[in-house]
């Protein structure tokens, strides 16, 4: 009896060989790309865990990229509810860890007003902590404010500024009011000055005429100087008159002053308002608490 | 149309109640408060610069903020000793120290310890201040930035106790760790107490060269205060090396700046050593 062995035909020789190395180039090839995108994604970089606490965890996401002044050092790792809100944890790659001092704070941004939203590392001011941070550590979250916030601040920013501008407009408007009554006694002051400077004029031609004619003729003098204590005693009367309207007016100006001092208060409230609206907070540094030096001679001297 | 549709919000604005401040609102508003105390701290405004940090603190604690309290209370004791209200500077601190639920940094809590040593020594409680020392070293690690100020202190501490060798240690490390943070204040201060360390071994030398140095960084800093303690220092030295006339001259120069700066124990001391 034969062998019951079935032998390929010779077509098929070295077929076992041909599909090894084919099975074997495909594995290597899916491994290769699977170490090239963790390779791209940082797995063999070592990183540092940093978090922060949240209120609200609306548009972070875990592998959201974490930037610093637009280059990307890390990604958000996870997204845990506590009590206070959200804990976000962040992975931040060790080259970049010297760059961020323990004074950082968080903010969630978009590249542009529509585009990927990521969370921006802000380094803190000169002021605050300059040591780089570690592993573990917590830094502040500065929070995004949605747009009925936006709304509601701008509402209680204006809302004092309107009223008093209709109480200041109300005021103007009507015909007893303090500015109205200044206006009108400025008005009168204004169209008495005229003829109270006619009256001076007048006055002084009057005396130069009347000492040529002293010097050539008492008796003359002596006829002219009723009129011309009577017109010195109108000019002095006109000169009364618009001293005391000039006094009242100056009377006004207190008022006048503290009206400007709230205006001026309303404008700066309605800046800061300004200020924190989308269309202009993004191009204004954010702000910091601010620390007085620690001055080791504060005590010297005193002693 | 955006015009338009901003003229309705404004216009919707004016038909509504105030609403309840936001947190953001509340920290904005925290930020401001210590934007003003700094800002009167600079006129010499202490009593209004108080009112501002006790608001900015208030709001800090209101919304849990460790930095804020921290800053804040600082802050609040700066003013508060300068006003020479050591009670209500250590009453500030209390809200970092009696505060354990926080977690404040170790380089706020160094800070913290270092300001209270601060006050003690004002107060001449020397072994209270040793204490405190002790805490702000713990709190401070390899790298704070604290470190600097906390080997003055020491130093300071030392000469209190006559221990020169010891002050020159220590104001030789503060000089080091100011040189390598880049803190010119505490550099100043690190010199002018070398300065002190040489008129105490009779070293008159040594002396005019450290405090040369400082009353160099002080002018750059802008410092009036501490000029008038190097002027002070720079005559003790001249008449330590027998130069009279210097000595009268540099009395003078420091008591010119305390006047122009209304520092009156400067300008008491500058008086009794010009009477000499």
């Amino acid at each position: 009896m034969s062998s019951s062995t079935v032998s390929p035909p010779r077509r098929f020789g070295g077929i076992r060989k041909q599909v090894n190395t084919f099975l074997l180039t495909a594995f290597l090839g899916f491994a290769g790309l699977v170490a090239l995108v963790a390779y791209k994604q940082g797995m063999f970089e070592s990183h540092t865990e940093i978090h922060f606490h949240a209120p609200d965890a609306t548009g972070i996401n875990k592998g959201m990229a974490v930037r610093l002044h637009g280059v990307l050092v890390g990604t958000v790792n996870d997204v845990q509810l506590v009590e206070r809100g959200v804990r976000v944890q962040l992975g931040i790659k060790n080259d970049y860890i010297q760059r961020l001092p323990r004074g950082s704070q968080a903010r969630l941004a978009r590249e542009g007003y529509v585009g990927a939203a990521s969370i921006h590392i802000l380094p803190g001011s000169a002021g605050a902590d300059r040591t780089p941070v570690a592993q573990g550590d917590e830094i502040r979250f500065v929070a995004q404010k949605g747009i009925a916030d936006m709304l509601d601040e701008v509402r209680q920013q204006a809302t004092p500024a309107l009223q008093e501008l209709r109480r200041v407009a109300a005021e103007m408007a009507n015909p007893d009011s303090d500015f109205r009554k200044s206006v009108t006694a400025l008005r009168e002051m204004v169209e008495e000055l005229p003829a109270a400077t006619r009256e001076l004029r007048q006055l002084a031609r009057d005396t130069d005429r009347a000492v040529n004619m002293a010097a050539r003729a008492g008796a003359q003098a002596e006829r002219e100087l009723p009129l011309l204590s009577q017109k010195l005693g109108a000019t002095l009367d006109s000169l009364n008159a618009a001293s005391s309207q000039a006094r009242e007016v100056l009377g006004q100006a207190p008022e006048l002053m503290r009206g400007s001092g709230e205006l001026v208060r309303d404008t700066q409230e309605l800046t800061q308002a300004a200020r924190r609206t989308w269309l202009l907070r993004d191009y204004i540094e954010p702000s910091q608490m601010r620390t007085l030096p620690v001055d080791s001679f504060e005590s010297y001297g005193k002693r | 149309m955006r015009l338009l549709v901003l003229l309705f919000i404004v216009s919707a604005t004016g038909c509504s109640a105030p609403p309840k401040p936001s947190t953001a609102a509340r920290q904005e508003a925290a930020l401001e408060a210590n934007r003003k105390g700094e800002a009167y701290v600079r006129h010499g405004e202490l009593e209004n610069a108080a009112r501002s940090y006790r608001e900015a603190l208030r709001f800090s604690q209101a919304l849990e903020d460790a930095d804020g309290i921290a800053a804040n209370a600082i802050n609040l004791s700066i003013v508060r000793q300068r006003q020479g209200r050591f009670a209500d500077a250590r009453a500030s601190l209390a809200a970092v120290l009696d505060q354990r639920n926080l977690k404040f940094s170790n380089a706020r809590l160094a800070e913290v310890s270092l300001r209270q040593a601060l006050l003690d020594l004002d107060e001449k409680n020397l072994a209270g201040a040793d204490d405190w020392m002790a805490k702000a070293t713990g709190h401070c690690a390899e790298r704070c930035p604290a470190g600097a100020a906390i080997h003055n202190v020491r130093a300071q501490l030392a000469l209190q106790a006559g221990r020169t060798d010891a002050a020159f240690l220590a104001a030789r490390s503060a000089h080091d760790a100011s040189r390598a943070s880049g803190d010119q204040a505490e550099q100043a201060n690190a010199l002018r107490l070398l300065g002190i360390v040489g008129l105490k071994n009779g070293d008159a030398a040594s002396a005019r060269q450290h405090l040369e140095q400082a009353l160099a960084i002080d002018r750059e800093l802008g410092a009036p205060r501490k000029i008038a303690l190097d002027l002070l220092a720079l005559g003790q030295a001249a008449a330590l090396g027998g130069d009279r006339e210097s000595a009268r001259a540099y009395y003078a120069r420091a008591l010119a700046v305390g006047e122009a700066d209304r520092d009156v124990a400067v300008a008491a001391e500058a008086r009794a050593l010009l009477a000499q």
